[in-house]
Formats: structure tokens, C-alpha cells, sequence
């Protein structure tokens, strides 16, 4: 039963990734990309990660898109932007993609067996555990991501504001 | 049961290379932030998928944290997209004054 | 209260970012000079209090660690911080009054990012601090508008560069964790040796390379450099490098040493590959930064060549060398911030008899260059010349050789610009630039940095020799 669902989750997710990146149209890239996030969600109750799962959709699904189509309503115009060298083509990047994929792959299947499952966590009290981790071992990335997160908002908030004279 | 680690981490993979193909093949500054994302959430997958399989806490902790720093990354990624537009719509602006005047 | 003793000097950073805020609230909008430097000020006494302190251990469950390693990058990052902050007073006055305490607190907010970063041995904490360092940088270099709108373009590209390389190494990360089964970097080692990890150890690095400007990952950082704002690139040059190195000496040194075969080939042909590209790009270049960003990609080749030996001795040099390089480097940034400004161009002609209009200016820049060129007596022959012997000690003799050869081939670039100033004649009424008094300080510091490492190298050396022997455990 999992197995099918696992097929048919990763099969929509896989689907909706390449529209993502394939598609023309800007804000249905975006809707796909919430498909592919909510999908994502979907794998994480199977691995009995409820609490992921929320967050994913919470913060990815919901913030994320809404963000993402404010940007493409501000922005639609912008086009031209380049990141790589002489930004490749369909078929380099097809080519790099390919060979990404092989290696991670190769990876992958030529490890199969180091290594070693454990018992699972308890799903009943994984998100307790979460939130004591949260106070305790993981206590010190927390606070340094709330000044990670202060920056930002200030920071962001100074870009998009009016600009000085100059 | 739930299916073995090893379909995770492929499906993961795949991801993770469609999210490098849109990375290098768009040149739309949100469709390039799409494929970021995409890339992300591969990383997601790998870290629940690896805690399920450990047994290990750690990983869903990771993968929170990934998520808020994600999060913040895009705010910054399109704070710096809406600022590239002004500028450009301020050059047009520029140019219509001066044309008048 | 002594359970955080360690974090020690982030805590006093995140005082200082108080500070900052406090003040920029008082302040009225149209003077906010003092903000800036109220910053510098701060960082300075930090500094001041990491000189006098001593390693106060673990705190966090050992997740965190204050040793001689974090130490002695904990003052790297400080000194870049200093530098970067007196050299930007002048240029956020005049270019964005308004925002200069923004400016401020988003690299106050990097700096406590790797002040943090140093002592991490937990892969969560190590990747929140790196991106903590990180993130903020991006704001900065779109902050600054450039007149011809260039800096928000840069900014983009080196967004996008250090967004999709921060997914790059998390993918590795997270392979990583899987392959040894925990996020605590001590015990990374334990992990059977798999094509996974190796995988993730290359995807991790190639991440971290990113940020680093080494070369097959470095496109981006002539562009960068040449459209964000000059100050702001004296501490880009410096700071995230130093950070990317400490990422990886925690992961790859403190980790997965016992797997040094695994990891040592990749990195010594990309170390080779940097010093070549990074001279190429270097040397047909009219533009200052550019010429300093190809130069730039050749120093972190030579760099990865004293980290990949996987040695006491090559980490100490190193280490030796990153503080070599804040002085000299950041220095000749902040002489092309003052240069650029004057002449609004960053070409190479703005340099023309600059020794005969401002003597001083023209011999700071020399120092700077004869240093980054590895002349005697300047910080920058000691860090090359101790990271050639420690790599011939880890027999490696044939890179040796050719990061010498090309170490010869750089001088010819270096003095190009030493040429403009000493030899050609100044342009019909050509003035002196002005210097702005936090822009002096930080010259002056980095000219004693400079020529004090270079004629007293003992103490740093042995310090560093030090940090990395206690890192090691060798």
C-alpha cells in the first residue's frame, strides 16, 4: 500500500518538478512548484515525519508561493538575468543534469548496505523530541538563526524601501 | 512498510539534477530562484529520508533548520529582484523626463 | 553565566549590533557618521578582548568549541571586520546617509555568523553559522547603488551563486549525515568509506568552493567584484573566504581526516587549476578589480594547496596565511575605493603618477602589491614561502614548482600597476585623491599588518603553528 503511494507521490512530485523548470509560463511554474512541495509533504508523513510535513506545507507551500507570486507580478518584466557562464544551453544543461544525476545515482546504489538501519523513531513522540532538541542540544544554531532572521527582515525591508538621493 | 531508503535518495537525486538543469538553462531571475527551490527541497527529502532510516532525530532537526534558512534566502533573493526592477523602471523614468524636458 | 563563556566574542558582537541600532534610532537621519564609527570602534574592542583571552573550551554539548583554532580565525575575522567597517565610514556617508547603521548591522550580523562558524562541530550549527555569515553579504552588496545601477545586477548574480551553491553543499551535508549516521563532525570518520561519501564530501566542497572563488566555481567573481561597491569588496575579498576555509577545516580536517586519501586528488588539482585560471584572468586586465579578482582566485589556489596536504604544518600556514591576506589584500581594496571614487573609473590609468600627487597613497599600494606578489619582507613572502615548504614536506613537489613559477608570472601584473604610479607621468592637473580620516586608519592598519607580519613573522607563525598542531591533536 505505502510502496503504491510511494510511486504515485514521487511520480506527480518528478512531474511537477520538470514543469517547474521546463514550463514558459512564470506563475504556472510557480503553481507547479506548489504541487511539487505539497507532494514533498505527502512523502514526509510516510517517513512518519508529521511535523516536517506541516512545516513544509506552512512555511514552503504557504509562504514560499505567495512570495514567489508576489515576486512575479512585481517583476514580470526582468528577463536577461544570467548566472553561468554565457548561461547554457537546453542541451549542455540537459547534458550537466544528466551527468549529475549519473554520479549522484552511482552514488547511491554502489553504497546500498553500509548503511545500517536502526529501529525508526516513535512517530507518537517524535515532535516532543523535536521541540526538547529545539531547547536544548540544537539551543545554540536557534539564537543564531533568529539574528540570521533579524538581519534579513532589516535588510530586506531597507532594499525595498525608497532609495537615498544620489 | 515503507519503501526502501534507496528509492528516497534516487528520487531525491532526480530532483536535485532538475533543479541544476533549470538553474542553468533559465535566465528569468524568479524561474532561476524556482530551481533553487527545487534543489532544496531534494536536500529535504534526503535529510527525513536518512532520520527515518537512522532512527535518528538529528535529521528532522537539520531539516528544519534547512527549511527557515530556505525561507529567508528567498526573502533576500526577491528583495534583490523587486530592487533590480526599480532601478530599471527609475532608467525609464529618467529617460521620459529628459525627453520631455 | 560561565557555561558561555566561549561565545564570548560573538556575544559581545551581538552588544555591538545593540549599539548600532540604539544609536541610528538617536541619531538624526542626516548625520550618522558616528554610527560607523561607534561600529568600528566596537569590533576594535573585541578584537582587543580576543587578544587577551584564552581558550575557554566546549560549550553546547560540545557542539560548539572555543579552542586555539577558533581563536586564532575568531581574530582574522575580527581584524577583516575592523578593516572593513573604517573602510566603508566614508563611503556610506556620502552614498546612502540614511542607511549607513543597515549597512552596520548586516555586517555585524556576518561577522557574529563567523565568529560562530570557527567553532563549529555540529554539521546544523556549522551550516546555520555559515549561512548566518553568508546571507547578510548579499544584502550588503546591494545596498550601495552604484550611479550606473551595476551594484544591483552584481548583487543578483552573487545571490544566485551563493543561493544554488548553499543547496549544493546541503545536498552533501545531507549525504554525509547519512553515510555516518550523525551531525557531529568528530564522528563523521567512523563512516565506512562509500561512494556516498565520497560523493557528499565532493558536494560539500564544491559548495564551500563556491563562496571560496576557487576555480571551476569561481565565473562569478571578477563581475561581482567589479559591479558591487569597493569597500564593500575589501571585506567580500577577505571575510567569506577565511569563512569558507574554516567550513572546511572543521569538516574535512576536524571529520574526516582518516579519509584524507579520499579527498586529497580532487582538491590538489583544483588548487592547481585556480593558480593558473586566476593569473590568466589576472593578467590582460585594465580594470583594477578585476586584475585584484583574478589575482584573488590565484591567492585561494594557493591557499587550497596548504590545506589539502592535510598536515599540522599546512593548516598552520594556512591559517598564517588568511591573516597575511586581510591585511594585504583588504588593503589594496581600500587604496582602489579611494582611487576608484576620485577618478570614477576603477581603470588602471587612474593610477598614473600617483607616487608624484600622493606619495603616500603610491607606496601603500606598492607594499600591498609586493606583498600579495610574495616579496621578502612583506606578510605575504612569509605565508607563500611557509606554504611552499609545508607542502614540500607533504611531498608534493611538482605543485610546488608551479605555484612558483606562477608566482613569478604574477609579479608581472602586480607591477603593471606599480608602473602607472612610479614610472608614468600624472595626467595635466591631476590632484591629490582625498583620503577620509576612518579610510586613513584603516590604510595605516593595514600597512603595519602588512609590513609587521612581513618583518616579525615568529609570534603569528607560532601561533598558528599552534592552533593547527592542538586542532590536529598532532
Amino acid at each position: 500500500m505505502n510502496v503504491a503511494l510511494f510511486v504515485v507521490v514521487a511520480a506527480v512530485l518528478l512531474a511537477a518538478s520538470i514543469s517547474v523548470v521546463a514550463g514558459r509560463e512564470l506563475v504556472r511554474s510557480v503553481l507547479w512548484l506548489a504541487v511539487a512541495l505539497a507532494s514533498t509533504a505527502v512523502l514526509f508523513v510516510l517517513l512518519h515525519a508529521e511535523f516536517i510535513a506541516a512545516v513544509q506545507i506552512l512555511l514552503y507551500t504557504g509562504g514560499i508561493i505567495t512570495l514567489m507570486l508576489f515576486g512575479v507580478m512585481l517583476t514580470a518584466r526582468i528577463t536577461g538575468v544570467r548566472i553561468a557562464v554565457g548561461s547554457a544551453g537546453r542541451v549542455r544543461g540537459g547534458l550537466v543534469a544528466v551527468g549529475v544525476f549519473a554520479t549522484l545515482a552511482w552514488g547511491i546504489l554502489a553504497s546500498q548496505g553500509t548503511i545500517v538501519a536502526h529501529e525508526p523513531l516513535d512517530p507518537e513522540s517524535t515532535t516532543r523530541l523535536l521541540g526538547a532538541a529545539f531547547l536544548t542540544d540544537y539551543l545554540l544554531p536557534m539564537e543564531v538563526l533568529s539574528l540570521l532572521l533579524l538581519a534579513v527582515m532589516v535588510g530586506a525591508i531597507v532594499l525595498a524601501r525608497r532609495r537615498d538621493p544620489s | 512498510m515503507t519503501p526502501p531508503l534507496t528509492w528516497f535518495l534516487l528520487l531525491s537525486a532526480a530532483l536535485f539534477s532538475v533543479g541544476t538543469y533549470g538553474l542553468l538553462t533559465r535566465r528569468n531571475a524568479i524561474a532561476i530562484l524556482l530551481s533553487i527551490e527545487i534543489m532544496a527541497n531534494a536536500v529535504n527529502i534526503n535529510l527525513v529520508a536518512f532520520s527515518r532510516c537512522l532512527g535518528d532525530l538529528a535529521g528532522q532537526v537539520f531539516t528544519l533548520f534547512a527549511i527557515s534558512l530556505t525561507v529567508a534566502e528567498v526573502v533576500i533573493g526577491l528583495a534583490i529582484v523587486v530592487l533590480l526592477y526599480r532601478d530599471r523602471d527609475d532608467v525609464r523614468a529618467d529617460l521620459a523626463d529628459r525627453m520631455r524636458g | 553565566m560561565t557555561a558561555l563563556l566561549p561565545l564570548l566574542l560573538p556575544l559581545l558582537v551581538l552588544g555591538v549590533i545593540l549599539l548600532v541600532l540604539v544609536a541610528d534610532l538617536l541619531l538624526p537621519a542626516t548625520d550618522r557618521r558616528a554610527v560607523g564609527i561607534l561600529a568600528a570602534a566596537g569590533v576594535a574592542g573585541t578584537l582587543a578582548a580576543s587578544l587577551a583571552i584564552s581558550p575557554s573550551g566546549e560549550a553546547f554539548g560540545g557542539s560548539y568549541v572555543m579552542d586555539e583554532l577558533t581563536l586564532y580565525l575568531d581574530r582574522v575575522f575580527l581584524a577583516a571586520a575592523v578593516l572593513g567597517i573604517l573602510a566603508a565610514i566614508d563611503h556610506a556617508d556620502r552614498h546612502f546617509p540614511t542607511r549607513q547603521g543597515e549597512y552596520y548591522l548586516l555586517l555585524l550580523a556576518s561577522l557574529a555568523g563567523m565568529l560562530v562558524l570557527a567553532g563549529a562541530r555540529d554539521l546544523v550549527l556549522l551550516v546555520v553559522a555559515f549561512e548566518t555569515a553568508g546571507m547578510p553579504l548579499y544584502l550588503l552588496a546591494a545596498l550601495p547603488k552604484s550611479p550606473d545601477g551595476r551594484s544591483t545586477e552584481a548583487a543578483l548574480k552573487y545571490y544566485f551563486v551563493g543561493a544554488a551553491s548553499t543547496a549544493i553543499a546541503l545536498y552533501g551535508l545531507s549525504l554525509l549525515y547519512g553515510a555516518a549516521g550523525t551531525t557531529r563532525i568528530a564522528a563523521l570518520g567512523a563512516a565506512p568509506v562509500s561512494p556516498l561519501l565520497f560523493v557528499g564530501v565532493m558536494a560539500t566542497f564544491a559548495g564551500m568552493a563556491f563562496k571560496i572563488g576557487l576555480v571551476p566555481f569561481h565565473f562569478w567573481v571578477p563581475d561581482t567584484y567589479e559591479g558591487a561597491s569597493t569597500p564593500f569588496v575589501a571585506f567580500l575579498s577577505v571575510a567569506p573566504k577565511a569563512a569558507g576555509y574554516a567550513a572546511l577545516l572543521r569538516i574535512l580536517h576536524g571529520g574526516l581526516l582518516d579519509h584524507h586519501a579520499l579527498w586529497l586528488p580532487p582538491l590538489l588539482v583544483l588548487s592547481a587549476a585556480s593558480m593558473i585560471l586566476g593569473n590568466v584572468i589576472a593578467i590582460p586586465q585594465g580594470n583594477v578589480k578585476r586584475l585584484l579578482a583574478g589575482s584573488g582566485i590565484a591567492q585561494v589556489g594557493t591557499m587550497l594547496l596548504a590545506f589539502a596536504v592535510g598536515t599540522a604544518e599546512g593548516v598552520a600556514m594556512l591559517l598564517f596565511y588568511l591573516a597575511a591576506y586581510v591585511f594585504t589584500n583588504m588593503g589594496a581594496f581600500v587604496v582602489q575605493s579611494v582611487m576608484g571614487e576620485h577618478a570614477a573609473s576603477d581603470d588602471m590609468q587612474a593610477y598614473r603618477g600617483l607616487a608624484r600627487t600622493a606619495p603616500g597613497l603610491a607606496l601603500a599600494m606598492l607594499l600591498f602589491l609586493l606583498s600579495l606578489a610574495g616579496i621578502p619582507f612583506m606578510a605575504g613572502f612569509w605565508a607563500k614561502l611557509q606554504v611552499f615548504i609545508a607542502v614540500w614536506h607533504a611531498h608534493q613537489a611538482a605543485l610546488v614548482i608551479l605555484a612558483a613559477v606562477l608566482a613569478v608570472m604574477a609579479l608581472f601584473y602586480y607591477l603593471r600597476v606599480a608602473r602607472a604610479m612610479y614610472i608614468e607621468p600624472p595626467p595635466e592637473g591631476a590632484v591629490a585623491p582625498v583620503v577620509a580620516r576612518p579610510t586613513r586608519v584603516a590604510l595605516i592598519a593595514c600597512v603595519l599588518g602588512t609590513v609587521g607580519l612581513g618583518v616579525f613573522p615568529e609570534p603569528f607563525v607560532r601561533s598558528a603553528l599552534d592552533a593547527a598542531a592542538l586542532f590536529l591533536g598532532q
